[in-house]
């Protein structure tokens, strides 16, 4: 049979069905020849606005799977900053290797021509532009009351706090994700001692419990600075055991995973003759510090070999490791001539063992605080000259030169807690009024919340009755 | 010289028992030989198609049970003269009107097949049954709320209705140009419309069928009466598409079992590529149209727009169960157009979507 004959032979209905076939053949080859007038697309960008933080990371999700080292190169921001890129999926990250100051304007730039794994190529330029908004701090309050809550303090607008969490049982403690846009607390269950972290996300309000602490105190949360990991303290209270005089555990410290839900949690170590209280992480994230009562030593885990290093102290605090985990400054008491005791400062290279005197004061001067600044190369120090004052003042000290700058002087105030913005040019800081305008012990004062520029040494209040302060970047 | 004779009915039977048998040797022989060839341990192999069959097969089968049921009802409470008079006259409008039917009947593709069998014989159009069949799996309620959770109200709900209702409604076009009953259907569901339309002319173009069933309507049933012929209707009806729905989940969880969906993912991307792997994952994964908006949210950030909507499409219109379903009622070059229509035509749509929207 021909193929003519076949073709008569079939029905109206096939033949109907064949050349609607190809006549849809036919329209699918044309509208590929028409080209791809779409490309790739950038699905989402951010930061966007006046809203970001000093240490956001800048995002483009792109609408397919890309060749990444055709991405970088067209990338662009204005001003140019430095910085690392990495991918999640579609997803291209830039993170600043320094912190964008307060109020820069940032135009971010993808020129047109970034390939696609498919081929597809971005077919236009895409730009977007955010601004850096000024820090905030968070902070606990009232400091003379209950019950204690989180709120906020624009360092644009002092004087204006707002309020964050609402507990009807107070909040313990509390810290800010590295990112600022979560922060994790505990807060007191009711009247049974035990605490629970929470966890809320800032910009949904979003609140997601993360222990379940039962019969224990869980609190003194610290993230790693990839926001993936949360240490925090956790004491058993062995409440059915009283009866039979079994106390509560010694302090241990445990890790949540938040890269799971739901959120895993586990003790650092399995030994349990390895306590510790205090948490922290290294800036770079490789190595945790804490103080281990029984050893009567901080204890620094190497997180990425797994090696424990224990270095002798009385004070009872984890010291501050320097931002590359390779430093830990810590203080260390000494008994005096009139049978009381002053601290002073010491350096130990944590690559080496190394354990050198940063201070090494005569006995009228007590240090007890070191916070390195983001940059590494100097820290900021409580200082106690009783031959002057009563109370601690911050000084900045360079541990390789030893030299010393006082940057608070009012001698009214002692500065008990102190911490650096990501920029490393304020300090937030807890202050108390120990005397009044007369010089006479003040009786009634109360903790306030101060922001300091270190490079001009003014200093501003936000916020009186406050403690703990944090910075939300 | 022989004498040739004609081919009696006992030839043909012969023939068709000799290519059947022929058929499970052949596939049986390909299966060995690729679970021998495949390095994998036979007995993983076993697990894996077992899981597989039993997943889709317990997904399906109550949706069989139900649209054998929804068959059944028509069967005992449906008229000829019914349809004749809900249908719109003009032909066009009725095949509009077939596409949309699944907002009455919510059945999924499994369910969808004995009701437009039983519709046919209910004296229904060609074109409209043509259209109901290829749209009502994903033009119901269920499926709209199902996608909705999935995606939100956005271009994949709305591209995934627009879509599946204009395919069907072409596809219905098409059989209502040109199709007579006796092309389309199996002998087995021309007998069935020959009751119900005796002087219904089957050489004739398909609006004649709905005039003359409406002439020989026959008295309603009683509800007791009506209930238990529907119920014996379904027990016949999920039996008879049961063995289809069996065979066709057979051979979906093969093809799942030698051909992975990673696979299959790694096959193909961009705006061309995406689509005919997602429609090829559709036609394999064989999957029912109320799980498969979750389903595809794998493949959200891997694939283009126009494939996820060619995938949700595609894929309750047309995959390896529903084909083996369609031949219990269709005639086998029937089976193939209702498979080369629809898959033209959402690659036809979902490859101009990915060119020229920026989804």
């Amino acid at each position: 049979m021909t193929f003519a004959e076949r073709i008569t032979r079939l029905s109206k209905f096939d033949r109907v069905v064949g050349i609607v076939s190809l006549g849809l053949v036919g329209l699918i080859l044309l509208t590929v020849l028409l080209g791809d007038r779409v490309g790739v697309l950038v699905y989402r960008a951010g930061p966007l606005g006046e809203g970001a933080r000093s240490t956001s990371r800048i995002l483009m999700e792109f609408s397919e799977p890309m060749q990444r080292d055709s991405v970088e190169p067209l990338f662009s921001t204005e001003p140019e900053l430095e910085g690392s890129v990495s991918w999640s999926g579609n997803t291209f990250v830039f993170q600043p290797s320094q912190p964008i100051p307060p109020g820069t304007d940032i135009r971010v730039s993808l020129a047109r021509g970034a390939v696609a794994q498919s081929g597809r190529v971005v077919l236009s330029e895409y730009r977007f532009d955010f601004s850096v908004r000024v820090p905030r701090v968070a902070f606990l309050y009232p400091a003379n009351g209950t019950p204690q809550n989180i709120w906020v303090a624009d360092t644009a607008n002092p004087g204006n706090a707002t309020q964050l969490t609402f507990s009807p049982s107070g909040i313990y403690d509390f810290a800010v994700s590295p990112d600022g846009s979560q922060i994790v607390f505990a807060e007191n269950n009711s009247n049974n001692g035990t605490r629970d972290l929470k966890l809320l996300t800032l910009e949904t309000g979003a609140l997601e419990q993360i222990t379940n602490c039962l019969d224990a105190s869980c609190n003194t949360p610290v993230w790693r600075p990839d926001g993936a990991q949360i240490a925090y303290e956790r004491v058993e209270l062995n409440s059915d055991l009283a009866e039979q005089g079994i106390g509560s555990s010694p302090t241990r410290i445990w890790t949540l995973d938040l890269t799971s839900r739901p959120v895993q949690t586990r003790p650092l170590f399995s030994d349990l003759q390895l306590l510790g209280h205090s948490p922290q992480y290294s800036a770079n994230g490789e190595r945790i510090a804490m103080y281990d009562t029984g050893m009567g030593a901080i204890l620094i885990n190497d997180l990425t070999d797994g090696s424990l290093t224990a270095i002798p102290t009385r004070s009872g605090t984890s010291g501050a490791l320097s931002p590359d985990g390779t430093r830990l400054a810590y203080t260390e008491i000494v008994l005096a001539d009139n049978a009381g005791a002053y601290s002073y400062l010491r350096l130990a290279n944590l690559d080496n063992n190394d354990v050198t005197n940063i201070s090494d004061p005569p006995q009228e001067i007590d240090d007890q605080r070191a916070v390195w600044r983001p940059d590494g190369r100097v820290m900021a120090i409580a200082r106690r000259d009783q031959s002057i004052n009563r109370g601690y003042q911050i000084y900045i000290l360079d541990p390789l030169t030893q030299e010393i700058q006082q940057i608070t002087t009012d001698n009214r105030y002692t500065n008990m807690f102190f911490a650096y913005d990501p920029t490393g040019r304020y300090l937030a800081v807890h202050r108390f009024p120990e005397l009044d305008e007369f010089g006479q012990p003040n009786m009634n004062g109360l903790p306030e919340i101060w922001m300091l520029d270190t490079e001009t040494l003014q200093m501003t209040m936000l916020a009186e009755n406050g403690f703990l302060p944090r910075w939300m970047p | 010289m022989t004498p040739e004779f004609p081919r009696g009915p006992r030839d043909r039977s012969f023939i068709k028992r000799f290519v059947v048998i022929a058929l499970i040797v052949s596939v049986t022989g390909a299966l060995l030989a690729a679970v021998l060839t495949s390095g994998r341990d036979p007995i993983v192999l076993l697990n894996i198609f077992t899981i597989r069959f039993l997943g889709i097969f317990i997904e399906a089968a109550p949706f069989l049970l139900l649209g054998a049921f929804a068959s059944g009802l028509i069967d005992a409470f449906v008229r000829p003269d019914d349809i004749a008079r809900l249908m719109p006259k003009n032909p066009v409008l009725a095949t509009f009107a077939g596409a949309g039917l699944g907002f009455f009947f919510p059945v999924c593709e499994c369910g969808v097949v004995p009701v437009v069998r039983r519709l046919y014989g209910k004296g229904l159009p060609m074109s409209v049954g043509v259209a109901f069949l290829l749209a009502a799996p994903v033009i119901n309620p269920i499926v709209l709320v199902a996608t909705y959770v999935a995606y939100g109200f956005g271009p994949v709900l709305i591209g995934r209705f627009v879509l599946t209702f204009a395919v069907a409604v072409a596809v219905g076009l098409v059989f209502m140009a040109a199709a007579r009953p006796r092309d389309v259907l199996r002998p087995t569901s021309l007998s069935r419309l020959s009751l119900a339309a005796p002087r219904g002319g089957m050489d004739s173009a398909t609006p004649a069928d709905v005039v003359a069933v409406a002439k020989v309507a026959p008295p309603r049933r009683t509800l007791k009466d009506g209930f238990r012929s529907a119920v014996f209707t379904a027990i016949d009806d999920f039996f008879d598409m049961g063995r289809y729905l069996v065979i066709g989940t057979v051979l979906a969880a093969t093809m799942q079992t030698f051909i992975s969906q990673e696979t299959l993912t790694q096959l193909g991307s961009g705006p061309i590529g995406s689509v005919l792997v997602l429609q090829l994952v559709a036609f394999v994964l064989s999957v029912c149209s109320t799980v498969d908006a979750f389903i595809s949210l794998a493949f959200v950030n891997t694939f283009t727009p126009g494939a996820i909507i060619a995938f949700l499409v595609f894929g309750p219109m047309v995959d390896i169960k529903a084909l083996l379903m369609y031949s219990g009622v269709f005639r086998l070059r029937v089976v193939l157009y209702l498979f080369l229509l629809p898959m033209l035509l959402v690659m036809l749509a979902a490859i101009w979507i990915n060119l020229n929207i920026p989804l």
